[in-house]
């Protein structure tokens, strides 16, 4: 594999870990503000939490599983 | 409040006022205007110099350390980007050796280093990530570069080009964010380390430190040149 082919791989995973906290972050927020808008506490914030991690680990997954190539 | 990477030479300046009703200024702010304007001025001394030596002597000079680094940063650029990394090089060797010189500022004492603030590094970030959000869309026009985050799927892929925008979005934050930590931890244990014994002790840190800050330019520099090369490459170069 090249050097270049390894940093574009590289760069992807590190900014892969990034996704995965910010769909964490704002699953959070947008679940806690549905919920405080119906009036469901704590359904949707588990929701949207539970959906944003695992969006993330699956787009994690996903680029370390990507041909390097 | 007392911040770390404050410049605590400025407070001793008999010329300039201090006080509450003062507007208080990061030292970083300080060294980062004196960096530019050193910058501006090597870059006058050195095209003069080359209108009157063009081939480099023998001996190690200023002429032959720049003609070296900015070689081996050309040769690091087009080798990421591919053969268009000739027109990208200019910007992102400027960001290397911005913040090479930026990290290295904070190992100097009574200095601060102006990546250690994550006003400069975010600043940084999102200057890195306009520039190759525009090269994409120079390269591509914008139609093509928003087909680009399909990424081949056709419509089946709208989740992954969401996801796409979001780990775009992300960027410039990743990019700050890794910059700033990284020399601010630096510097903050070198400096406790300085405050607990001044002599030999932060030797080994301070070498540690050298380390540390050249990474810290290299990644920033070659992130960049990757996120660039994705920006402008083609269907076909997949």
């Amino acid at each position: 594999m090249s050097d270049a082919a390894l940093y574009r791989y590289y760069a992807r995973l590190s900014g892969a870990v990034f996704v995965k906290l910010a769909l964490a972050v704002g699953g959070f927020f947008l679940g806690r503000y549905l919920d405080r808008r119906w009036g469901t506490e704590p359904y949707l914030l588990m929701a949207c939490f539970t959906l944003g991690v695992s969006l993330g680990l699956w787009w994690v997954i996903r680029v370390a599983s990507a041909d390097k190539g | 409040m007392e911040h770390h990477s404050s410049v605590s030479w400025l407070q001793m300046l008999p010329f300039l006022p201090h006080g509450e009703q003062y507007v208080h200024v990061n030292g970083a702010v300080v060294v980062f205007l004196a960096l530019t304007a050193v910058a501006v001025l090597a870059n006058l001394a050195i095209r003069r110099r080359f209108q009157t030596q063009l081939v480099p002597d023998g001996k190690v000079s200023l002429i032959n350390v720049m003609d070296a680094t900015v070689d081996g940063l050309r040769g690091m650029i087009v080798e990421t980007v591919g053969k268009q990394g000739e027109k990208y090089f200019p910007f992102i060797a400027t960001l290397f050796l911005f913040i090479f010189f930026s990290n290295f500022l904070g190992l100097l004492p009574f200095s601060a280093a102006p990546t250690a603030n994550v006003n400069t590094t975010f600043g940084l970030g999102i200057a890195a990530f306009l520039y190759y959000n525009l090269m994409g869309i120079k390269e591509h026009g914008v139609i093509g570069y928003m087909k680009h985050f399909l990424m081949g799927l056709g419509p089946a892929g709208i989740l992954v080009a969401l996801l796409e925008i979001v780990s775009q979005v992300v960027r410039p934050v990743s990019l700050g964010i890794r910059l700033f930590v990284n020399m601010h931890v630096d510097h903050t244990v070198v400096l406790s380390f300085q405050n607990l014994f001044a002599w030999l002790l932060p030797v080994p840190l301070l070498l540690f430190g050298v380390v540390v800050c050249t990474i810290q330019a290299f990644v920033f520099a070659i992130l960049t040149a990757v996120y660039v090369q994705m920006a402008t490459e083609h269907e076909a170069e997949h």
